[in-house]
């Protein structure tokens, strides 16, 4: 079975490590064209959100099969809608704590039954991208919408930001492997192989390697 | 789907009208002519409109005013997940307290998740349909297919529509098919072949024209490909959905007698529910006969998914409803108010299904009447009254008659039948002056009801008794007889409430105070009268009595006459 099939398949929470380069963005099309249902895919940035919908578009795939955002937009949107339920009181976040407050007021509303009904009525299951740049804040939020959307994340721990600045990233053995399945492993280092660079892949690999065991 | 809460602004005889629905499946709009019932049902239908192209023109505004728009909205409760959908109105909902009846700005613990629509128009008379969560919202539109699934459908007066394929009938909803508009572009060009196979009988003449076009383009150099011909053009044949309709063999079914129709359109309706559905029934009985409506609303009533509304002139209808299902719609300048019938009072005297006093709610006018005796007593004066004095009759007036079955009900019934907007009198008797006191009589009047109550700690009974004209006396004695056969125990109670040297020889009895009391007494408490038809046999044995001179300045003249003119002058 494909990881592409593992992953439309899975019911519960699991987890990809996926290094950049290997195929991260076509896989998670490829898993949303197989998947049943919308799906919510997040990421961080919108520059990732570009090159979602782009791979999308590539593929073919429907887009009434995804709804790609990023964590933060998200997050702001449905805490706004709701502001009376959520008491969120900063409207344009601009720094590191008025988000992660806005994630703690978020995490808060994912709390409520209407709201998870919303979230039930609207999306099939969640993927979320680049999952070592989430901060602990974000985790929050993931960690309630897997309670009713199957859930795979993507993330490559050795790419980890470092925690300056009070972002507080997620622990990768701690948050990830404690709490998600591990579902499979990109290998292939697609992008330097069409780039015609073999064999700075495979020494990309072999260095991992090398990391990952110590 | 339903609907929970109804605001309406400038739609036609309505300058402002918000009601609160409540939770049961039918909602039986009544009321004065000109109340705007139909109004309400037209204002829901255009709220959930399902196409795009509805037009209004400056009629369909309050006074004929565009200048002020037309907003008609609603609270929609019981919503289907699809219109939970993020990316559709998850992001607006609101909420509704069933308990309070309160709209809320978030869903919540206890609340029903709901979605606010609201129909402007303004003065370009362009529909635009959004989905608010604050008034000052834009909101987002509130899409066709969207209301679409509300499945409003109005049945009215003409409903051919429903038995044909038009867009949104029930036909077409029970449809499966996604493709009709190409199976009818086949039939299309069927007509087209079969014509040219009659070329030759049927378009000689045309085609002979045809050939002197073809001549004069040739002459002119205009290019002619083939030949000019006479022929259907699949554009002016494009056969219509709305042109495919249920026949029965060759006829038709719009053919159908209109009762049969509106039967079979909500049938079918039923048939279509494949979800939830807001039906709207204007004038429910027509076309049907009584049977035939008490089918209908049985029908109705089983169906538990559907909301709906409907409006009556029919005391028919009415009694296959309980007084739940009432709601009594009162318009004042343009200020409509919808209330619900159920006032505690109201409901405890009807009880289940309103098998009584159906008549009296469709009347703008009611008399509160003690009991049984009293109604019968009006119906036989009115009678009377019509006959042989000219006068208009209650029907014309506009009058009902309400049997409050008990002097302690009647203050709370004649109160509740006053706030749902009705004008009330009330005919009581003064013989119990706990249940019914002269300071409730008061209350009453205060509160703008005519009251008619006997002088004298009396009941209808020992007043009449008191104060008919002896001949009075014995042809209400002659009646009771009547009613209960001669039966001698009437002499007997007569005798009970004389005592000493009672005379059981009626023939021979003289006009005495003791005499006509002791009768008045045993007519009261031995209930001679106590029957609607009783009450009114004795009337029509007594009426003729009540133009006697001698008893022009008695109290039972006097206050019958202040009943009539309430009659003839609110």
């Amino acid at each position: 079975m494909s990881l592409s099939a593992i992953l439309a398949a899975h019911q519960g929470a699991g987890f990809v490590v996926a290094p950049a380069g290997f195929g991260k963005t076509y896989l998670i099309a490829e898993a949303t064209a197989r998947s049943a249902g919308r799906q919510l895919i997040l990421t961080h940035t919108y520059a990732g959100v570009n090159a979602l919908r782009r791979k999308m578009c590539a593929l073919g795939v429907s887009d009434s099969l995804y709804h790609i955002d990023t964590i933060a937009s998200w997050s702001l949107r449905i805490c706004l809608s709701y502001s009376q339920t959520s008491g969120l009181q900063e409207e344009r976040p601009a720094n590191n704590q008025q988000w992660s407050a806005l994630y703690e007021v978020c995490t808060r509303l994912l709390d409520q039954a209407f709201v998870r009904r919303l979230v039930r009525a609207s999306y099939d299951g969640l993927y979320v991208d680049e999952y070592q740049d989430c901060s602990v804040a974000q985790h929050g939020v993931v960690l309630k919408l897997a309670r009713d959307l199957p859930s795979r994340i993507l993330g490559d721990p050795l790419q980890g930001i470092f925690d300056f600045d009070g972002q507080n990233p997620v622990d990768w053995t701690r948050d990830v492997e404690g709490g998600f399945e591990r579902l499979g492993v990109l290998d292939t280092p697609h992008r330097w192989i069409q780039a015609g660079a073999d064999g700075l892949g495979r020494w990309l690999r072999e260095v991992r390697t090398n990391l990952e065991q110590g | 789907m339903r609907v929970r809460h109804l605001s309406i602004r400038n739609f036609r005889g309505i300058r402002e009208l918000d009601w609160v629905i409540p939770g049961q499946n039918i909602l039986c709009l009544i009321g004065r002519g000109d109340s705007t019932k139909s109004t309400i049902l037209e204002a829901l239908r255009r709220a959930f409109y399902p196409q795009w192209n509805l037009s209004f023109d400056d009629a369909d505004f309050h006074l004929c005013n565009p200048e002020n728009s037309i907003t008609i909205e609603a609270v929609l409760g019981d919503l289907p997940d699809a219109f939970r959908d993020l990316e559709k109105y998850g992001h607006i909902l609101c909420g509704w307290n069933p308990q309070t009846n309160v709209r809320t700005d978030d869903p919540g613990d206890g609340l029903e998740d709901a979605l606010r629509v609201r129909l402007t128009v303004t003065n370009e008379l362009e529909p635009s349909w959004s989905v608010i969560k604050n008034s000052d919202d834009a909101g987002v539109p509130f899409k066709a297919t969207d209301r679409a699934k509300v499945a409003v459908s109005l049945i009215g007066a003409v409903s051919d529509r429903h038995l044909t394929w038009s867009r949104g009938s029930i036909l077409s909803q029970l449809t499966e098919t996604e493709n009709i508009s190409s199976s009818l572009a086949g039939a299309a060009r069927a007509a087209k072949a079969a014509l040219e196979a009659r070329r030759v009988e049927d378009l000689a003449g045309f085609d002979e024209v045809a050939g002197t076009a073809e001549t004069t383009a040739r002459t002119l150099g205009v290019n002619v490909a083939a030949s000019y011909k006479a022929h259907l053009d699949t554009d002016a044949i494009n056969v219509r959905m709305a042109g495919l309709t249920l026949h029965d063999g060759d006829m038709p079914l719009r053919q159908l007698g209109l009762g049969s129709k509106r039967m079979l359109t909500t049938g079918l309706q039923k048939q279509a529910l494949r979800s939830p559905h807001i039906t709207l029934f204007d004038e429910v009985e027509v076309g049907l006969e009584p049977h035939r409506i008490a089918r209908l609303l049985q029908h109705l009533k089983e169906d538990g998914t559907g909301q709906y509304f409907l409006t009556t002139h029919s005391p028919v209808v009415l009694r296959e409803l309980t007084v739940d299902d009432l709601h009594i719609v009162h318009c004042d300048g343009g200020h409509i108010d919808v209330a619900a019938a159920n006032k505690p009072a109201i409901a405890n005297s009807i009880q289940g299904k309103i098998r009584t006093g159906a008549e009296a709610f469709l009347a703008p006018k009611i008399v509160v009447c003690e009991g049984a005796t009293e109604v019968g007593f009006l119906r036989g004066l009115d009678v009377y009254w019509v006959t042989e004095e000219e006068k208009d009759s209650f029907a014309y007036r506009g009058i009902g008659l309400f049997d409050a079955d008990g002097a302690s009900k009647i203050k709370k019934i004649a109160e509740g039948l006053k706030a749902l907007g009705y004008d009330v009198s009330i005919l009581a008797d003064s013989d119990e002056p706990v249940q019914f006191s002269d300071a409730h009589a008061q209350e009453l009047r205060n509160a703008g009801i005519t009251v008619v109550k006997w002088d004298g700690a009396l009941s209808i009974e020992e007043r009449m008794f008191a104060d008919l004209p002896w001949g009075g006396i014995m042809a209400s004695f002659e009646a009771a007889r009547a009613i209960w056969n001669d039966d001698d125990r009437l002499l007997d109670q007569v005798q009970t409430q004389f005592g000493q040297g009672f005379d059981r020889n009626y023939e021979t009895w003289a006009d005495t105070t003791p005499l006509r009391t002791a009768m008045g007494k045993a007519a009261k408490a031995s209930g001679w009268f106590k029957r609607q038809s009783w009450g009114r046999e004795w009337a029509a044995a007594i009426s003729s009595h009540l133009t006697e001179d001698a008893i022009r300045e008695s109290d039972l003249v006097r206050q019958l006459t202040g009943l009539r003119d309430w009659i003839d002058n609110v």
